[in-house]
């Protein structure tokens, strides 16, 4: 397996006492598959309680988002770590009518309290784009909110087991001397169908819907596309988002198990015969993280540097030395 | 100036991180084993 808690706290900055922090850090849903290892991974509690040994490299998240449904859950374990984090920062809003947040308390609630808004100081609603977090701004990122709606909150409550609350957003990088966006990448959660359905029909801007890079939703399962127990048809919702890759050269990201031609689901080969149809470049642009690229027998992150020319895929500098590369990397610049 | 998105091999889940060429840092959900499995975990 691959030490993702190591690269993290190699590629994450440390503040002035040396504790590893993220500026921001978004539950798109409170399922175990996106949840696990949050507690003893990431810090807990108030900032000022940090104890070098007790908590040593556990990291302080600046400025949590979690939706309705991951804040009243009790869906999984791990989920339940974030829930509660979540509230107590909730509760120093709700305690003081002046606080609009500090270190490791920020807290922002994506999405609605049933028919109306949470507090302003923390929420959002989809169509907002965000530019700031914590108070500060990314400056060369902008993120917009396109799900959850209210209305699948609410269906999600009757079905505990569906993904339909996952936040939906798309991020717009943007590069110094250049006007608009350099790179857009898209990504859903576990976002089924109908939910993609659900944005296409209240999206007011196109653009906020084009993509660079697209993460297949709930792991490359055939719920983008359709029912899981149908796969004769595709829904036009699937088609509609897929053709809003831009040019000749983006990818889709499939987060999952190696992807073999079977009946798993996920992730559903089905799906990525769909997706390698749509995509431009076919195959060469559909990336799996379970094949990409190994070292040794441990698969290795995909990684896209954006700048100026745009996005590109980066190679693994150390599989050039590896002795088992299963699915190297394709070559392919952009 | 440049930006970095890593998707990080975790399985039929999801834990990804973007880096801003200013430092800034967001991490889209996690996936984080305490002690490393030897064999992946299939949901």
């Amino acid at each position: 397996m691959f030490d993702v808690k190591a690269d993290l706290l190699k590629e994450l900055k440390k503040d002035g006492l040396g504790r590893p922090f993220v500026d921001l850090f978004i539950s798109t849903h409170p399922h175990d598959d996106h949840c696990k290892g949050f507690a003893g991974n990431f810090y807990q509690g108030k900032v000022d309680d940090y104890d070098k040994d007790k908590n040593k490299d556990e990291i302080i998240i600046e400025e949590l988002w979690i939706t309705p449904r991951g804040l009243n859950n009790n869906l999984s374990s791990p989920a339940e770590d974030i829930r509660k984090e979540a509230k107590r920062r909730r509760k120093l809003y709700d305690d003081d009518k002046n606080f609009f947040g500090s270190k490791g308390n920020y807290l922002r609630i994506i999405g609605y309290d049933k028919n109306k808004e949470f507090d302003r100081r923390y929420c959002y609603v989809p169509g907002i784009l965000v530019t700031t977090v914590h108070g500060s701004s990314l400056s060369w990122l902008e993120i917009f909110i396109h799900a959850p709606f209210k209305e699948d909150v609410e269906t999600s409550k009757k079905y505990d087991d569906k993904n339909a609350t996952s936040v939906v957003v798309q991020f717009g990088f943007k590069i110094d001397g250049y006007t608009g966006y350099k790179s857009r990448v898209l990504m859903g959660g576990d976002a089924e169908h109908e939910i993609w359905q659900h944005i296409l029909d209240n999206n007011a801007d196109e653009e906020k819907l084009k993509w660079n890079i697209f993460l297949a939703p709930h792991h490359c399962s055939w719920s983008f596309f359709n029912d899981s127990d149908n796969k004769k048809e595709i829904k036009p919702s699937a088609d509609a988002i897929l053709d809003k890759q831009i040019d000749n050269y983006a990818h889709i990201i499939a987060s999952s198990n190696e992807i073999k031609n079977d009946d798993n689901n996920p992730p559903c080969y089905e799906a990525k015969q769909q997706y390698i149809k749509k995509l431009k470049l076919g195959s060469s642009h559909f990336l799996n993280t379970a094949t990409h690229s190994k070292v040794g027998n441990i698969p290795q992150p995909i990684v896209f540097k954006i700048n100026e020319n745009g996005k590109t895929l980066k190679e693994n500098a150390t599989v050039a030395g590896a002795t088992s590369i299963s699915n190297p990397a394709p070559r392919a610049g952009r | 100036m440049e930006h970095i998105i890593k998707y990080y091999p975790v399985g039929n889940a999801d834990c990804t991180l973007i880096k801003l060429d200013n430092g800034k840092a967001i991490i889209v959900d996690c996936q984080i084993w305490q002690t490393l499995p030897m064999v992946m975990e299939s949901k």
